[in-house]
């Protein structure tokens, strides 16, 4: 995103389909999927975050911005159609907080986290901390070495951590 | 139309953009609204700061004080609410603390006077001239708020609205209190504060109507 703002059109429509797939998933789940108003719901987000990408704060996620934007069209969505008349504003952000979008959400950020890492950090990151192999069966995988794995592990991590906590503390 | 191609199109319009440009607008809206309005109380009460050698610096102090920090507290509160992700929560108890700070004040100040004396000291001579001026002064600046508010992104429109009020109203008792005539601790709380109530409720009740995306 903060390439995007940067003005790089090629950052900024990677960015806009990854958006528009995750836009979709979440519309999709809460208003049955192949509902014709999911297509419109995602063009008319996506306009909205165009319009409005000055409202992002860039110390934080992209992603809590997003799901903050999604939820607010959905919620105009109900209120736009009638659906839902009853439902107070309040109870929409627990209906719509146990969903798919938080871990896909999650992934992505943790991706993004991991793209800025050396390609034998990652792997060794990857490998032991997210699919769960052990640190031999890793070093088998990757043709690293048990002990490059451990200090891979250990120094991508750190390196996680301080580029996570990076902007939070200026 | 297809969303890939949408995608395509705004991306296209992809431009660089100051991190500073939301805050800008915003601001620069409310010096427009603001600026309309001093224009209109200049025209109506002529030179401000004239009640200044009346009330004394330190009365006069007090009260920009007040509506300045009620200004620059609601702004900020009111910018965070126009930044998804950011959450504007139990802040808005911040809003309380100037008040309760002239409250105070005025609480040493009634006490050991008689109960004529306090109620000339809660009514002065123009309670009426000072809620009527500040809740219409705010008005301009509340349309300035509206306006520069119009990149920026919220989702709760009551709050939003509540907030862009606020900050309408003590900007306009901001520039009231360069004219306002009064002495007391007691009128500044209770007028002052009613005047920048009322520009709340009225932002209030617009919010979701005008500040919808």
């Amino acid at each position: 995103m903060i390439a995007a703002l940067s003005g790089d059109a090629a950052a900024y429509r990677q960015l806009l389909s990854s958006s528009a797939d995750r836009l979709r998933q979440y519309f999709s789940r809460r208003l049955g999927s192949g509902a014709s108003d999911v297509e419109d719901l995602v063009q008319e987000t996506l306009m909205a975050i165009h319009a409005r990408r000055d409202s992002y704060d860039r110390s934080l996620p992209y992603t809590a911005w997003l799901h903050t934007i999604a939820r607010y069209k959905l919620i105009d969505h109900y209120r736009r159609c009638g659906v839902r008349k009853s439902v107070p504003l309040d109870d929409v952000p627990e209906l719509v907080s146990d969903d798919t979008l938080g871990p896909a959400l999650a992934a992505y950020d943790v991706d993004n986290l991991l793209e800025g890492l050396p390609a034998p950090q990652r792997a060794a990151i990857r490998l032991t901390r997210l699919d769960g192999y052990s640190i031999a069966e890793a070093s088998e995988i990757s043709g690293q070495s048990e002990a490059a794995i451990k200090v891979g592990v250990h120094r991508g991590l750190k390196k996680l951590l301080a580029r996570v906590k990076g902007p939070e503390q200026q | 139309m297809r969303t890939d191609q949408l995608i395509e199109e705004l991306a296209q319009g992809a431009r660089p953009r100051s991190p500073a440009a939301a805050l800008r607008r915003l601001s620069g809206g409310i010096s427009l609204g603001a600026m309309v309005s001093a224009l209109t109380i200049f025209l109506m009460l002529g030179q401000p700061l004239q009640a200044v050698g009346l009330t004394g610096i330190p009365a006069f102090t007090m009260k920009l004080l007040f509506t300045a920090s009620m200004t620059v507290m609601a702004g900020l509160l009111l910018f965070a609410s126009g930044r998804p992700g950011r959450k504007v929560g139990s802040r808005i108890y911040w809003l309380l603390l100037p008040p309760a700070l002239v409250a105070v004040t005025a609480a040493m100040e009634l006490a050991g006077l008689s109960q004529r004396a306090q109620e000339a000291a809660l009514l002065g001579s123009t309670w009426q001239t000072c809620l009527v001026g500040v809740s219409a002064l705010s008005l301009p600046v509340l349309l300035g708020t509206v306006w520069g508010f119009r990149y920026l992104a919220p989702t709760q429109l009551r709050l939003a609205g509540s907030l862009a009020g606020l900050t309408s109203g003590s900007t306009a008792a901001f520039l009231y209190a360069l004219y306002c005539p009064e002495t007391t601790a007691t009128f500044l709380v209770s007028w002052y504060t009613l005047g920048i109530l009322a520009a709340g409720v009225v932002g209030a009740l617009a919010g979701p109507r005008l500040l919808r995306w």
